[in-house]
């Protein structure tokens, strides 16, 4: 077979070549109904396959299940000389891999679980067993905000882009419940911290589930909120997989660093309008962020915080992008974005214990319980007029804290209280350790002092086109070069917003002609192509 | 019914915490290389609009606006916008490099119009004078054979030097000094494995007048597709470069080598008669990035071009000419 025949798949440029006259592009070229009695193949096209050595590439497309071979027949003057078949099983592109659907693989307590309308498959999918693959098992793991349904379609995307970058490995999708309070009349779930600690009450059931995965070579792919869930169940469940590939993950650095601390992500304006000052003011020790060093190392308490709380991954490799919207670093030093989708991972951080989340959670549109976070705990408040205890009460200015000890504070929390005030007791060390006490805290309650790892060169697991891969600019350091992309969609160089940036979700949402390369290289690096 | 009001009242109340419209008008000016104004350029910009909800984090929708340049080179958008910032870029002009785009921020609001009322955006064009032929690659990983010796890379044939590799030249030579790795655990409640290691790479050159000199971040054409100056400087070029990687501690922050810069202008194979440099090539190479985290020695990769005209200082490349064969696609350079 030569090896330019799968060049319909990639070649998104081209404008002849393809066609019966070779003279069309490949997404406008001849499409011909082939009738139950069979179709001619047109002369023209077959003196171009003779006069290309005798190659050609016929595309077909399946519409019904069948499992009768393609004939290929040579007629003369009414008589057929012959004929060879192409042996071929169409099927639903889910009868090729395996699908995980753990969407009820825990339980809250006071919540319903969602109802599970396409069960896990984990048998050996009938249109591609595993004997057909190289033995390598590939896991992909979608994000925040994808209903069953639409992870049906999203992982069979997945898996079709990796196959048609060569990928032979077996392939399982994994469907989880990233989208708890999702609104049919929003479209969406505006509940991102609940659905942050539903990526960490997934964990333990993705790690089960990939141990009970046959393939000696376990690769595992995840976009944005799926990293979350992957980096967990790695670290916390003990999953074992050869390489991770985590694609704009949605989790902050300090998570994989601890020694990356940006005091940019330090919310400026809560609590300006009572002190006048704001949170930058006050003493570290009285933030969210820092209320776990208040407690020593053998403490569960001592856990709650985003640093270090996966480490270095040792297998990690850091697909960012540079041109995120999604993940995009701050517009500057301590200023909270604007709301939209553009920053907004930075701003549901900077926002965490907010009053935002506040009308969110008495319209019902949001779960989660604001706590912590950025906003004050009124139990610190003092009278106004200091001479009259009875006077309204106000927060205290920076230099009004001074005395507040570690224990006050160990007991009750300068930030806003946490909604489990077993956290402040004698019991809270064990508290803190629960997993889900721990993954609501990380969710709702604790922000981040750092950038998403999805967005920038995480160094930790090693440097450019090592370990970090940044998708908008691949390899240029320092030059115009492009990253994984082929171009852009034309429609996309005409929005100034859009450009050439390598968007948060392009994986999946730009056709595969204009972003194989990513796919090409996940392939690469997995080795899956063996 | 009841839950339904509030969802509704909830959307309404984000998109009113979304922020108000404010008037805006800003002007671009685009000049050529000579600067020249440049008429019938056209200038796309966006503003925000609204956040439509949708799965995953739901979508934007900008109002996008256009505005063609006049005889002064001068186009002026006036819209409105709920984000103190306007997304421009300018459409492509035939015989042009891609030019520019960005976003301008607005500081304030002032008698609801944003602040301030139509500042003025110059943006430069630059023309496609002389593209020509290069060896143009990107290396991929190479991992350097060995710690504490010098090994030579040849950039016309892109590889290692001999006996590591094919080259026959040392254009670049690496070295790479290292102090064993040390792996501690963190003070923290997790424990973690930290890796601290401390890295020197140098890199050299075979010929005395053969040197490397950075490509400075503060020139006219960031942003552009072509957006280094046209030519390697003539002199200014030092002997070696030498970039330090290292952590100390858990606690400490990896330390990088310097990466502000665009890249590299080098110079190689130079040869001097009577104190003056009567052949050399020259050329340009993005930064240098070594890895010693994944690696006993060092992973190394960067991407480069090297006129092949003995002192021709040109640093126009065409992408379509490109002198190595037979790259594979994640070695191939588009840029020019």
């Amino acid at each position: 077979m030569p090896d330019n025949a799968f060049d319909y798949l990639t070649n998104a440029t081209a404008t002849a070549g393809y066609g019966v006259n070779a003279d069309e592009a490949p997404q406008s070229a001849d499409t011909i109904a082939v009738s139950l009695s069979g179709t001619k193949l047109d002369t023209n096209w077959l003196a171009q396959v003779q006069n290309n050595g005798g190659y050609g590439v016929v595309l077909l497309e399946g519409c019904a299940t069948t499992t009768q071979p393609l004939m290929l027949e040579i007629w003369r003057n009414g008589q057929k000389l012959g004929s060879v078949p192409l042996y071929l099983s169409i099927s639903g592109v889910e009868q090729m891999y395996r699908w995980l659907n753990l969407r009820d693989s825990f339980t809250v307590s006071g919540e319903t679980q969602p109802t599970i309308n396409y069960p896990t498959r984990s048998g050996q999918p009938s249109n591609f067993p595993d004997s057909a693959s190289d033995g390598r098992q590939v896991i992909y793991v979608h994000g925040f905000n994808v209903p069953e349904q639409s992870s049906r379609a999203e992982i069979a995307e997945a898996f079709k882009r990796l196959y048609q970058s060569r990928s032979k490995a077996m392939f399982t999708g994994v469907s989880w419940y990233g989208d708890q309070a999702y609104s049919g009349l929003l479209g969406t779930s505006l509940d991102y911290y609940s659905n942050v600690r539903n990526a960490f009450l997934t964990a333990p059931a993705l790690a089960s589930a990939v141990a009970s995965l046959p393939g000696a070579h376990k690769v595992v792919i995840a976009h944005s909120l799926g990293n979350m869930v992957v980096s967990s169940a790695i670290v916390d469940s003990g999953m074992s997989v050869e390489k991770y590939f985590a694609i704009d993950a949605a989790v902050a650095m300090e998570a994989y660093d601890s020694s990356i601390k940006d005091l940019g992500m330090v919310n400026p304006d809560v609590g300006a309008g009572v002190t006048f000052q704001g949170w930058p003011n006050y003493d570290q020790r009285l933030w969210s962020t820092e209320w776990y060093q208040l407690f020593d190392s053998g403490d569960g308490r001592s856990g709650l915080t985003w640093r270090n709380r996966f480490g270095a991954i040792p297998n990690l490799y850091n697909f960012y992008s540079s041109g995120e919207e999604v993940l995009e670093n701050p517009p500057g030093y301590q200023q909270l974005p604007s709301l939209g989708k553009e920053w907004i991972w930075v701003s549901q951080e900077m926002r965490k214990g907010t009053g935002l989340f506040d009308i969110l959670d008495v319209l019902h549109l949001v779960d989660s319980h604001p706590e912590a976070g950025w906003a004050l705990n009124t139990d610190w408040y003092i009278p106004s007029d200091p001479a009259h205890p009875g006077s309204n009460l106000r927060a205290r200015y920076p230099s009004e804290t001074n005395d507040i000890s570690d224990d006050a504070l160990r007991a009750d929390p300068f930030c806003r209280a946490f909604n489990d005030s077993n956290l402040n007791g004698a019991g809270g060390s064990a508290e803190a350790t629960n997993i889900q006490v721990r993954a609501e805290m990380l969710g709702a309650g604790l922000p981040a002092l750092s950038h998403a790892a999805g967005a920038n060169s995480t160094s930790v697991f090693g440097l450019e086109n090592v370990k970090n891969f940044n998708m908008s600019a691949h390899g240029s350091g320092g030059t115009q070069d492009p990253g994984f992309e082929t171009g852009w969609p034309a429609e996309r160089l005409q929005d100034p917003t859009k450009l050439t940036r390598w968007l948060h979700s392009d994986l999946k949402d730009v056709a595969y002609p204009f972003n194989h390369k990513l796919h090409d290289k996940l392939v690469e690096l997995g080795g899956l192509n063996q | 019914m009841k839950t339904k009001k509030l969802f509704l009242v909830g959307y309404l109340s984000i998109l009113t915490l979304i922020g108000y419209s404010q008037e805006l008008q800003i002007t671009f000016k685009v000049i050529n290389e000579a600067g020249k104004p440049m008429p019938n350029v056209t200038l796309r910009a966006a503003t925000f609009e609204r956040w439509k909800s949708g799965e995953g984090f739901g979508e934007d929708i900008y109002k996008q606006l256009t505005a063609v340049t006049d005889l002064k080179g001068m186009a002026t958008i006036e819209s409105s916008g709920h984000h103190p910032d306007v997304s421009w870029s300018v459409a492509p002009v035939s015989g042009y490099y891609r030019g520019g785009g960005g976003r301008y921020w607005f500081k304030s609001i002032e008698a609801e119009k944003w602040q301030p009322w139509n500042p003025m955006v110059e943006v430069v064009l630059r023309p496609i004078l002389n593209p020509i032929p290069m060896y143009a690659k990107r290396t991929g990983n190479l991992t350097l054979p060995q710690v504490g010796k010098s090994i030579g890379y040849d950039l016309m044939i892109g590889d290692w030097a001999m006996p590591y590799g094919k080259g026959l030249k040392s254009d670049l030579i690496f070295r790479l000094e290292r102090k064993p790795d040390r792996t501690v655990k963190t003070a923290d409640y997790y424990k973690r494995d930290v890796k601290l290691f401390d890295a020197t790479l140098t890199v050299s050159f075979s010929n005395p007048d053969d040197g490397i000199q950075a490509i400075s971040t503060n020139n006219e054409y960031i942003g552009c597709e072509f957006d280094i100056p046209r030519s390697a400087p003539e002199d200014g070029y030092a002997t070696n470069l030498t970039e330090r990687t290292y952590r100390e501690s858990a606690d400490q922050q990896i330390v990088l080598p310097v990466e502000e810069r665009l890249g590299y202008f080098y110079r190689v194979r130079a040869v001097k008669q009577d104190g003056k440099i009567v052949s050399a090539r020259y050329g340009k190479m993005g930064n240098i990035n070594f890895d010693v985290i994944n690696s006993p020695t060092a992973i190394i990769n960067f991407t480069y071009y090297l006129n092949p005209e003995p002192n021709s200082r040109n640093m126009e490349f065409d992408p379509k000419r490109d002198l190595f064969k037979n790259l594979k696609d994640s070695e191939q350079v588009s840029a020019p």
